[in-house]
């Protein structure tokens, strides 16, 4: 409507574009609460984003390569970690630096593979699952 | 000791495997997971040549790191279980 103000949120669409969502009325309380709540969680993931630029670049720990992480981080969205897997071999390892307080070194970790474990059993059991792999990628 | 421990992390794998350009893949299952964390007593007991001549990460480099590990899986918890839900025991 005319003279009126609305909120949208900007996503990106995953191939470099944007993909604009409606929000609400910019008036209605509580989508300035659910807006005021974005921006906070927004702060807060750029600040930690900051931290391990700062880990990574000064503290001296590892980490992993840009494909392992995507990787990591879709299982983790995919609820992988809920269900109670673990991540072992390669990218496991890098995190030792950071928990045992020692430089690890670069090279020998460096092997481009990410290794997911998981127990089918406790999914079976709480009856969840993870989407399909191949979906999750 | 420490062969004991990897012995036991030596667990039953290969469910199914899927390549991707440049990285590997391997989604395995494990019959009895364990945890890395393990292992940790060992690598810090001093019983090993594990830290032998490695340079000690700053301690507030660890401090960032414990700070991110907490606030990330507080995150982590709120997006996996928004407060709209409720919870409740079930045996």
């Amino acid at each position: 409507m005319k003279d009126k103000r609305y909120w949208y949120i900007d996503i990106p669409d995953g191939s470099g574009g944007k993909s604009r969502r409606y929000v609400g009325p910019a008036d209605d309380p509580e989508i300035a609460q659910r807006v005021e709540s974005f921006k906070r969680n927004k702060d807060d993931f750029r600040a930690r984003r900051r931290m391990v630029t700062s880990l990574t670049r000064e503290g001296g720990m590892i980490a992993p390569d840009a494909m392992s992480g995507d990787i990591v981080e879709a299982s983790a969205a995919g609820g992988f970690f809920r269900l109670r897997g673990v991540l072992i071999g390669t990218v496991a390892f890098q995190t030792c630096a950071g928990i045992l307080g020692v430089r690890l070194p670069m090279a020998a970790l460096l092997t481009g593979d990410a290794d997911l474990a998981q127990d089918y059993a406790i999914s079976r059991e709480v009856e969840d699952t993870l989407p399909p792999i191949v979906e999750l990628l | 000791m420490a062969g004991e421990m990897l012995a036991d992390m030596d667990w039953p794998m290969h469910v199914q495997s899927r390549g991707t350009v440049g990285t590997q893949v391997h989604a395995r299952a494990a019959s009895s997971p364990s945890s890395l964390f393990r292992l940790l007593p060992f690598l810090k007991s001093g019983n090993n040549s594990f830290g032998e001549g490695r340079e000690a990460i700053d301690l507030m480099y660890q401090t960032m790191l414990a700070e991110l590990t907490q606030r990330t899986m507080d995150r982590a918890w709120t997006a996996d279980f928004p407060a709209e839900g409720a919870s409740f025991r079930r045996k």
